[in-house]
């Protein structure tokens, strides 16, 4: 028996493969970055990185499914760590705190865009195509969400973004944090279709989904 | 044209619509669609509005004045920020 039983009849050995040799940036440890990093480190995933220095508070617990009440005013790169080590599968946790400009990005497949801010969204896909890096961005407002991949674009030559968000839902953030982490699979599997250079509209008020292609 | 709509702009102006013109420019398709005081300000696009013609964000265009014709695409699309 393995961890990962019920998944190798679909993916396959050599994608399963793929996964535990694979290393993830993941920016943001809220809502979307929650649901991102813990389903990673269940797929198999080898090596994560996470960079977040914000703390948790009481307005986060009802989507950010790594914390509890009992994690208030702690900061969340350290308590996700600690909760994706509990889980006791084989991959090494890394966390940061602030990235700026300078960030020396590690060694990595794919990065994957889960922050609340077009600053930050906007800087981390800066960095993705400075290094050639996928870039699989979200961004989640209400019953809406898109999901995004890019290579040869910065986020900023395709997104035009409002202010922050305050309006999520945590079923939203769940829809769309999967589907990110099911695009990150396909990235370093090798699976298509994938979302490089569409954008995956979701809207859970109606029930659709809809794919832009960009040009 | 095609003409989609995405997020908070489907509740109010349905799905999709079917644009029968020439040569238009995107601010007068915006003021024929009746969707002015949604997305703009003043003449300019509300920050955390974006229009694709044929899957090109139009500030990578010629903005409010990209032309537009039968045979194009446009979306117009808010998109989320949050996480």
């Amino acid at each position: 028996m393995s961890f990962f039983d019920r998944q190798i009849p679909v993916l396959g050995d050599i994608c399963q493969e793929k996964l535990k040799n694979s290393r993830v940036f993941v920016g943001g440890a809220g809502g979307l970055g929650c649901i991102v990093c813990e389903l990673l480190v269940r797929s198999g995933v080898g090596k994560l990185y996470i960079a977040d220095f914000d703390v948790i508070s009481e307005s986060n617990i009802h989507r950010q499914l790594l914390y509890t009440t009992q994690d208030i005013g702690k900061q969340k790169n350290l308590t996700a760590k600690e909760k994706l080590d509990s889980i006791g599968f084989n991959c090494q946790v890394e966390i940061f705190g602030k990235i700026d400009e300078d960030f020396l990005l590690p060694d990595v497949d794919v990065i994957v865009d889960c922050f609340d801010n077009k600053d930050s969204k906007n800087l981390l896909s800066r960095l993705a195509f400075k290094n050639n890096i996928y870039f699989v961005h979200a961004g989640v407002s209400g019953y809406f969400g898109q999901i995004s991949t890019l290579k040869d674009k910065k986020l900023e030559d395709v997104f035009s973004f409002g202010d922050q968000e305050n309006y999520i839902l945590p079923y939203t953030v769940g829809v769309v944090g999967s589907i990110q982490a099911m695009e990150v699979v396909k990235i370093i599997c090798s699976l298509k279709p994938n979302l490089l250079d569409k954008i995956l509209c979701i809207d859970l008020l109606n029930y659709s989904f809809d794919t832009i292609i960009l040009n | 044209m095609l003409v989609r709509f995405y997020s908070t702009l489907r509740e109010k102006k349905g799905k999709s619509v079917e644009i029968n013109t020439e040569y238009i420019n995107i601010k007068s398709l915006i003021d024929l669609l009746g969707i002015s005081n949604y997305i703009l300000d003043n003449n300019n696009l509300l920050a955390g509005t974006m229009i694709l013609v044929n899957g090109k964000n139009i500030s990578h265009l010629n903005g409010l004045d990209t032309i537009v014709q039968n045979s194009d695409s446009i979306d117009f699309f808010p998109p989320a920020a949050g996480g």
